[in-house]
């Protein structure tokens, strides 16, 4: 686009029509499917991302009504054939989360769309690229689509193709199993070397945006701590993601060609596989957690109307955390026969890292301290997240402490453990940044009562879903099991229940922004008052994202927010635009 | 939500009975931890939502927040006083774990081997003999020497507060000191090896012993990995039920035998077959070995062959010679790990469930004679 836009007012009132804007800049798919615009590859990212977060979420629903009852569910008459089905859900719900949902979701979609304007900037460092990392994670999306394909097709029309039939092994691909069993083992970890590039390119994009297009006055110190938090971010992504690859590929190679590194039956060594695995997947937590943490220091700041509290501690923890997240990988390993040296440093640099955890979650709350706490449904979301970070942080203690962790390890206790940091914090994180960017994003507002509600139902469907397996894990409940002893019933079917909940809960939250896209009410340009850059242009933003060359301050500081809070009549959920014409 | 409610009131909604020497340290610092976490857990909630409720926006009171924006001496209390916490924690986990890892050197241990494989266990005694379940003493050090013959199990013993990878390619070792007997019916007799009834398929089996899983996941059957340790009162009742379970052939002390069909049954059951094989029709991962003796056998490379004794004991031996069409290739060799008595004994009980069996089955159940005492 070659005109310059004329000036836009910083708080457009509601009912003025918008003028040009990303998404009517040009129509028609192709203009999506080649489109250079990180908001656009924003949006992309966003359809199929909650696409993967659905098929995910499926397979999980299906994984907690199989543990209903202790016998087989879903194929009564032949056990085997169920708890096969049975081991193929609960590995491909991981492997999807993880590779498809939780991994890309903050960064691609919230990072991608909103980053680039936290700064000021017209887009990316390198557009092409952006794209570029958009289309691996399709590709990436099509050899899990073919892994899935290939268990439907054998197990409903009895047709072998090429590669093995669906995915059995976890998403963590242990060897020796992963290089023997007759799962698409192949094309699946295929796919996930295919998602790391994605992953890869995405980082190295985001750490030259961040250094090289920040607008004047904006130092490192008063850049906004969702950049922080995806620079920390990007720095993981790049320095652990090539390790998973090479491991994924030296997997590939031990199946196919039996080079004997990690199959002890060709002179090779199993557990050398999880080393290298845990080399990437734990810093890979980090990546799924860290942006969470940048969006709820934006959320709670804005909505406390208060700067935040101790800036910078809470971004160089996340550096801190993201650093420190390299050298903990061993604790996943404290049974495999690792030496007590070994343990004893990676237990030590573990609780090393619950610091700078703590300290942001003290920050947050000291935010809120003094603060005018406006509860719109992002702030209950981060409220959430406080609240479920704290529980998944404070239950790694026993798992990083080497004693207690012997029993737990590979337990109930670490599957809600890890629900609560990775599912629990991380999608609260991310549904308190949907909610809080999805004016800036469509222009539109949801509906602010319901948004609240289907907040409280997931919240109390998660802890119900998970605060039981800690108990059903201290009692010694294996994980990655169809079947169990009777004595675990009652957790099972609790957490189910809680599943179902929290489904239904997500559910609505779909309907929410969806019926918000088509009926909500107009946008503000910054509805919530908040002062970071993106809010300084029109909802939804044009093409070029600002009229003018942006420059930037402290991005919480408090003298702006004033003059806003009288547009607070925008976000009343019971307007409606037609209703409201002319009543100012 | 009654079960809990009723654990939490016998006061072990928590952990499982504990049964072993370092128990008692790593649950101690279960409960730290576990006191540490809902204090701050229940603080950090808490007061979360008290400063949300106090500081709520109120419309003309308090548009814009006024409260304190850093603080160098909060950031410092706030890191120091987790960090010592988290430093005591990270030293008594250490202390722990070295007990765990270093085995005691007062007293020479029982060594028993532990072989894990899809999808079971075999423990044997010093003597040779193998059980899919685990008999130690009370009061004396068990060391276990285990491998895998396949892929990484994972032995696991909530009672003991222990457990290990059981990694193919290598031997990973762990040891225990059992502290109190384990559930036992009344009246039952601890050296009779018939006492011991557990039988993977029948929960009802569940109660005696204490629990082992497989924690690592290993494919199929991983949830019915499971087994149990029976720890004896004394080391008298342990040797004495050794010696009784070592020989299946024995003259009881009635001075009848054991049916050879049992024995043929429980040589089955000690060796996991029926982790694969039914007895009553049922399709698991192998064929079922009702009416299987005297049929017809179709295999996968299109031959075909009557199941007699010459097939049988093959398939025991090198069973992926002839897969029969519809199954894989997955049974492991038991070649060296059954004489030919053995074998025959369960040729013999096969016949028995047998409708293709065209010989006398009241005569399956005489003694065989002992190869080694000719």
């Amino acid at each position: 686009m070659s005109t310059i836009n004329p000036a836009i007012p910083t708080h457009a009132p509601a009912h003025e029509p918008h003028g040009d804007n990303y998404l009517t800049h040009q129509s028609g798919v192709l203009s999506w499917a080649f489109t250079l615009d990180h908001k656009r590859i924003g949006i992309m990212y966003m359809v199929g991302v909650l696409a993967a977060f659905l098929l995910g979420g499926t397979f999980a629903m299906l994984v907690r009504t199989e543990l209903l009852t202790p016998e087989p569910t879903f194929i009564p008459g032949n056990a085997t054939a169920n708890w096969d089905f049975y081991n193929h859900m609960f590995s491909l719900h991981g492997a999807v989360m993880v590779f498809m949902f939780i991994i890309p979701a903050v960064p691609a979609i919230l990072g991608n769309f909103i980053m680039p304007l936290m700064l000021g900037a017209k887009d990316v460092a390198f557009p092409r690229l952006n794209l570029l990392s958009f289309y691996l994670w399709v590709i990436g999306g099509v050899f899990f689509t073919y892994v899935l394909l290939s268990g439907i097709m054998r197990s409903a029309f009895g047709i072998e193709m090429y590669g093995g039939f669906g995915l059995d092994t976890g998403w963590t691909f242990y060897t020796p199993y992963s290089t023997t069993t007759t799962s698409s083992v192949i094309p699946a970890t295929f796919g996930a070397f295919v998602l790391g590039f994605s992953s890869i390119l995405t980082g190295v994009n985001f750490i030259a945006t961040i250094h090289t297009l920040r607008p004047k006055g904006m130092t490192w110190f008063k850049m906004p701590l969702f950049c922080w938090a995806l620079y920390s971010t990007s720095v993981i992504q790049i320095l652990a993601t090539p390790v998973l690859g090479i491991t994924l590929l030296l997997l590939i190679a031990e199946r196919a060609l039996h080079v004997g590194i990690f199959d002890p039956k060709y002179g090779g060594d199993p557990v050398l596989y999880q080393h290298f695995f845990w080399f990437y997947s734990h810093p890979a937590v980090y990546i799924m957690i860290l942006p969470a943490f940048g969006i709820i220091s934006e959320v709670i700041g804005a909505f406390s109307r208060k700067h935040i509290f101790g800036y910078k501690f809470i971004a160089l923890s996340s550096l801190a955390i993201a650093l420190l997240g390299f050298l903990v990988w061993g604790h996943h390993m404290f049974v495999t026969g690792q030496s007590t040296i070994a343990n004893a440093i990676f237990s030590a640099i573990t609780f090393f890292i619950a610091i700078p955890s703590a300290i942001k979650v003290f920050n947050w709350m000291a935010t809120m301290y003094g603060g005018s706490v406006r509860l719109k449904t992002p702030m209950m979301y981060a409220l959430g997240f406080i609240g479920l970070f704290t529980v998944g942080g404070l239950t790694g203690l026993p798992l990083a402490a080497m004693s207690t962790d012997i029993p737990l390890h590979d337990t109930y206790f670490v599957v809600a453990h890890f629900h609560y940091v990775m599912m629990g914090s991380m999608l609260f994180g991310f549904l308190a940044g949907m909610y809080y960017w999805f004016p800036k994003m469509f222009g539109k507002m949801y509906n602010e009562r319901w948004g609240i509600i289907f907040a409280v139902v997931i919240y109390i469907g998660f802890n119900l879903a998970f605060f039981p397996q800690f108990l059903a894990g201290t009692q010694g409940m294996p994980r990655r099991y169809a079947s169990y002893p009777d004595g675990f019933q009652i957790y099972h079917v609790l957490s189910s229940i809680g599943a179902y909940i929290m489904g239904a809960g997500l559910v609505g939250v779909l309907f929410n922004w969806l019926a918000g896209l088509k009926n909500g009410a107009i946008a503000a340009a910054n509805p919530w008052g908040a002062n970071t850059l993106e809010w300084q242009t029109t909802s939804p933003p044009p093409h070029d994202n600002f009229p003018n060359t942006m420059t930037a301050d402290d991005p919480y500081d408090v003298a702006q927010w004033k003059q806003i809070s009288e547009n607070e009549w925008q976000i009343d959920p019971d307007y409606r635009p037609d209703e409201n014409r002319g009543h100012h | 939500m009654l079960g809990i409610l009723a654990k939490a009131a016998e006061g072990n909604f928590l952990l499982p009975p504990d049964a072993s020497t370092i128990a008692g340290e790593i649950d101690w610092l279960t409960w730290f931890i576990t006191w540490v976490s809902v204090i701050f857990g229940v603080g950090v909630i808490v007061i979360t939502f008290l400063i949300a409720f106090r500081f709520r926006h109120k419309k003309g009171v308090n548009d814009i927040g006024k409260g304190p924006t850093h603080s160098t001496l909060l950031e410092i209390t706030w890191s120091v006083i987790p960090g010592i916490i988290v430093l005591l924690i990270a030293i008594w986990g250490f202390q722990g774990y070295a007990k765990y890892s270093i085995m005691p050197k007062e007293v020479a241990p029982l060594e028993i081997q532990v072989e894990g494989f899809k999808w079971g266990w075999r423990f044997i005694y010093p003597n040779g003999h193998t059980e899919p379940v685990l008999h130690i003493p009370k009061d004396v050090p068990v060391r276990f020497v285990m491998r895998s013959e396949d892929v990484i199990h994972s032995l696991y013993f909530p009672a003991f507060r222990i457990k290990k990878d059981v990694v193919p390619g290598r031997y990973n070792k762990m040891w225990v000191v059992a502290t109190s007997e384990s559930p036992m019916t009344a009246g039952k007799d601890w050296t009779n090896p018939d006492s011991f009834v557990f039988n993977v398929d029948k929960p009802e089996t569940y109660a005696e012993g204490f629990d082992i899983y497989c924690t690592e996941y290993c494919g199929t059957s991983h949830s019915r990995m499971l087994s149990k340790v029976y720890v004896h009162p004394t080391v008298a009742s342990y040797e004495s039920w050794l010696a009784k379970a070592s020989d299946p052939y024995r003259m009881k002390e009635d001075g009848t035998y054991t049916p050879t069909t049992a024995i043929g049954q429980a040589m089955a059951a000690k060796n996991g077959c029926y982790q694969c094989h039914s007895v009553d029709g049922t399709k698991l991962i192998g064929p079922t070995w009702k009416d299987l003796f005297g049929s017809n056998r179709a295999f996968t490379d299109g031959t075909s062959m009557i199941a007699d004794e010459t097939y049988i004991a093959e398939s025991i031996n090198y069973p992926n010679k002839h897969i029969v069409a519809g199954y894989n290739p997955v049974m492991p060799s038991y070649l060296g790990k059954m004489s030919d008595r053995d074998i025959n004994a369960i040729i013999n009980y096969m016949k028995s469930i047998s409708s293709n069996f065209d010989g006398a089955k009241t005569t399956l159940d005489a003694p065989l004679p002992d190869p080694k005492a000719k």
